[in-house]
């Protein structure tokens, strides 16, 4: 029984803010020239193809219910479960790195040009482990307070550069319509490394597993979706070449006292890029939690940090490594999402569900007596 | 490294708790049949202090010993209701002192509290308790009688939590006192007092104080074996108590409540919590407290709702301004400018042109004489409290600003501050630290700074998690029922519809059976 546990709700908006700031961190220059129509058509894509990609995790969860993926190959082979576990830990520490890099890539270029890449990675990282260590449950609670400020921060800057806003500027589709579509669908999926941490968090997550992922789907499918028109109707060509669209966005609205949105666009990065690597973290210490003697435990967060803060700042000056890695590789997620809960699922199909799941069957068999005398029992 | 340095702290920790544990104290003696005996034994034991007064009496053949603390005891009471009485019963003039002890047990009312004792230590802690101990000659047990007499500060308006329309009682001194003030407000069977003594020498009568029909039964359990834990030699105020009822005790924020008023006392123990009285002290402890209490006052239910809920946003939007109000300040001169509107900003920069310190500093130095004063006001007779006050006025606001130490617009930020961190007084500790903290934070780092701080801040709060109570609900986890007395307040009509108890809240790991 696990007791460090969330509900549905706080799920969701882990995981939505997570995605969100995927989207802050979107560069669209890496990926070249392309039409409205097809950024919006391509994410439509990519989140049915993320709902086709979580039935076989839900598929086992229903199957054994409280246990994730790691603890069923466990049972199952504990040698392969700590491979499997080691596996799903750097997964989870590259995209840690990767959102710490994306987090000091925007904050020094964007808002203190001149500050050291060293004390935004460092300083982010601490403040995210620190809270990493209260558990998912202080993460989870303030996530709701967090994506309402965060919501009503973007619905602000949205309505407040509205007046810009032009549908001309979202181009139709017009040559290689399929190519482009698959492009971007491919990219966005290969950013959504939430469903990873979501077949993880599968046994954390108190009740609504189901209710959780269509949750976190539709939520991030419509944010993404108005947000990327609410970017290419005010800005339009100008968008996809700017580095961070939606802070260019921030940039130009304003509003009677504020000269500039700006900064509180910076305050939104922050929510997002803290939930996110907490989240990571979190995660990142279960899966290492699995493959490492208990003594060890202790040790992790710091390796974590240590890991993290490393890389991040070695690789500070070079986005475009992790950029690469992550926007080109929509396997890694496949396989980690979807491709080991399928193999799980067929290892394990011919087990039979665990005994406290009701079936009309079951409801309706009387329950038989122990003491009762096993000639006296109706069989069949 | 650290495992190393928690196995040696261990090791200290278990030697000075096996030196403690060497030298118990005395069990406690079984009163013997002879009278004198007695009597030596327990002057002994209290070093024939000059408070220890003694009273022998004869009826018929036997010896009455009465026994006091001096002060403690109502002397008109006493010679009234007891000593009266029991010279002018007709005893036959060979009276046993059964017989007597029979007559006062089952045969009279001398005074409504009356309690067996057999041991040296039940009489000692009667007799410092303010009553009237009676030992016998030939009996190996005694009587106590409540005949409490000692001064005390009268039933007064409280201090801290002043209000317009409701009760002007707040709790007193004597826990006796305290506890009636609560039994007049909850006239229900289900209103429970359990009084037990904690400290090992100063034994502090405690009071746990709960509704029956209410509380959970696991909650109860948790809080009497927390007090139970408690070793310390002397409970002075609610204060020693507090930290081993607090979940987290090195947090900012307290997850325990005080109040000094006992209609509010009535008002939490029927969703479910406990409070806790203390003798001595005129604050009850109550548990568990959530962070939305902080904002409530008794006002909020006697104002019509909407301006009940107005002033519920004002107290929230107080608290923030008086920790993120001058770091934001110091935030946006120093880093961020571009928010500001030109002429704003035109007429900040005019003011800060002059002064020869950076914001930060000079934010840290105005609120840092703040509090000075504030403290030196606080603990000052009244008279002198109110020429610091105006002292430090004079100081910061005029002259500090003619000098040109200070930008004029930071005097006014400070004051903005000052006055909203008293909206909410319960909160002040932690709002005058986190002020400081979001200084620097704001002066080094700017809004990325107060960001990371507050996110921080607020995943502390959020794990919270005192008795199985979250902390933050029902904020987060979400509770609409909740949330009907907290940003606002919604009508009685409304309100009446269900019962809030703390255990039905979301996220509540305390369960819902009751105790019996």
């Amino acid at each position: 029984m696990k007791t460090d546990t969330i509900g549905a709700g706080q799920a969701v908006l882990l995981l939505f803010l997570s995605r969100c700031f995927n989207f802050l961190n979107y560069i669209p220059a890496f990926l070249g020239r392309a039409e409205g129509m097809s950024i919006l058509t391509g994410n439509l894509v990519s989140f049915l193809l993320q709902g086709f990609l979580l039935i076989p995790a839900i598929l086992l969860y229903q199957r054994f219910p409280r246990q994730n993926v790691l603890e069923i190959t466990c049972q199952k082979s504990r040698i392969f479960g700590i491979f499997l576990a080691v596996c799903y830990a750097a997964a989870t520490l590259l995209n840690l790195t990767g959102s710490l890099v994306g987090f000091e890539y925007f904050i020094t270029n964007a808002i203190f040009p001149k500050s050291p890449v060293i004390f935004i990675v460092i300083s982010m990282a601490i403040v995210c482990i620190l809270c990493a260590r209260h558990g998912i449950q202080g993460i989870g609670r303030a996530s709701c307070i967090l994506a309402v400020y965060f919501l009503i921060s973007t619905l602000f800057i949205n309505l407040v550069s509205l007046k810009s806003a032009d549908l001309l500027n979202i181009r139709p589709i017009t040559e290689q319509p399929v190519a482009s579509i698959a492009r971007w669908a491919s990219d966005s999926l290969a950013k959504s490394n939430e469903l990873t941490l979501f077949i993880l968090l599968l046994p954390q997550i108190r009740s609504g597993q189901k209710r959780t992922a269509a949750g976190f789907l539709l939520l991030s499918l419509g944010f993404v979706e108005s947000m990327i028109f609410f970017v290419l109707s005010v800005l339009g060509d100008y968008g996809l070449i700017q580095t961070f669209p939606y802070y260019s966005l921030a940039s130009v609205a304003d509003i009677s006292i504020f000269q500039r949105l700006d900064s509180l666009h910076m305050m939104l990065w922050v929510i997002v890029a803290f939930v996110r690597i907490t989240l990571m973290a979190i995660v990142c210490k279960a899966c290492l939690q699995t493959a490492l003697p208990k003594k060890m435990h202790g040790w992790i967060f710091p390796f974590i940090l240590a890991v993290s803060c490393t890389a991040a700042i070695l690789i500070g000056s070079r986005p475009e490594i992790i950029q690469n890695i992550s926007s080109t590789n929509p396997a890694l997620v496949i396989l980690l999402s979807a491709g080991v809960p399928l193999i799980l699922l067929l290892i394990t199909r011919k087990e039979v569900s665990p005994p406290h799941e009701k079936t009309i069957e079951s409801v309706l068999r009387p329950t038989a007596d122990p003491d009762e005398p096993a000639s006296n029992r109706v069989s069949g | 490294m650290f495992r190393s340095l928690k196995t040696r702290l261990r090791a200290i920790q278990s030697r000075f708790s096996a030196q403690e544990e060497a030298s118990p104290p005395p069990d406690p003696v079984p009163l013997g049949a002879n009278l004198l005996d007695n009597m030596i034994h327990l002057r002994g034991l209290c070093q024939n202090s000059s408070d220890f007064l003694t009273r022998q009496i004869r009826i018929g053949s036997s010896t009455l010993q009465f026994l006091m603390m001096e002060g403690m005891v109502s002397q008109q009471t006493m010679s009234e209701i007891l000593l009266e009485p029991l010279l002018n019963q007709p005893f036959s003039p060979d009276a046993q002192p059964g017989e007597i002890y029979d007559f006062i047990e089952n045969r009279s009312v001398l005074a409504t509290d009356m309690k067996d004792v057999y041991t040296d230590e039940e009489v000692l802690h009667y007799m410092m308790s303010g009553f009237v101990v009676l030992l016998m000659d030939g009996l190996t047990k005694g009587i106590a009688f409540g005949m409490q007499g000692y001064n005390f500060r009268s039933i007064s308006e409280p201090s801290n939590e002043v209000n317009e329309r409701g009760s002007r009682e707040g709790f007193t001194e004597p826990i006796r006192v305290n506890m009636s003030m609560v039994r007049r407000r909850v006239k229900s069977p289900a209103l429970k007092f359990e009084l037990f003594t904690l400290g090992k020498k100063s034994k502090t009568d405690i009071c746990l104080v709960y509704m029956t029909d209410q509380v959970s039964s696991r909650l109860l359990r948790e809080v009497r074996s927390r007090l139970q834990s408690i070793r310390l030699d002397m409970i002075l105020t609610s204060g020693y108590l507090q930290p081993f009822l607090e979940g987290k005790p090195w947090s900012l924020f307290s997850d325990v409540g005080t109040t000094e008023r006992p209609d509010v006392l009535a008002a939490k123990i029927n969703e479910g919590r406990i409070a806790v009285l203390v003798d001595g002290t005129p604050f009850a402890l109550i548990v568990p407290y959530l962070f939305s209490e902080n904002f409530q006052s008794l006002d909020d239910y006697a104002h019509r709702a909407y301006y009940a809920s107005f002033i519920r946003m004002l107290k929230y939007i107080s608290f923030a301004a008086a920790i993120l109000l001058p770091a934001l300040y110091v935030a946006i001169g120093s880093f961020h400018p571009e928010l500001l509107p030109h002429a704003l900003l035109f007429n900040i920069a005019a003011a800060e042109e002059t002064t020869p310190f950076p914001l930060m500093i000079e934010a840290l130095i105005i609120h840092f004489l703040y509090e000075i004063m504030r403290e030196a006001g606080l603990r000052l007779p009244r008279s002198v409290g109110h020429a610091v006050s105006i002292v430090g006025a004079l100081v910061i606001g005029d002259a500090a600003v003619t000098a040109g130490l200070i930008g004029a617009p930071m005097v006014l930020v400070v004051a903005a501050t000052a006055i909203a961190s008293f909206v909410v007084p319960s909160l002040y500790e932690p709002v005058s630290v986190l002020r400081f903290v979001f200084i620097i934070l704001g002066g080094t780092t700017g809004l990325y700074g107060i960001a990371l701080g507050g996110l921080y801040l607020l995943v502390n709060l959020c794990s919270l998690n005192n008795f199985g109570a979250v902390y933050t609900s029902p904020i987060t986890p979400l509770s609409l029922t909740g949330m009907r007395d907290t940003f606002i307040r919604t009508s009685f009509t409304r309100m009446q519809k269900k019962n809030v108890r703390i255990q039905n809240l979301p996220g509540m790991e305390i369960d819902n059976s009751q105790n019996g």
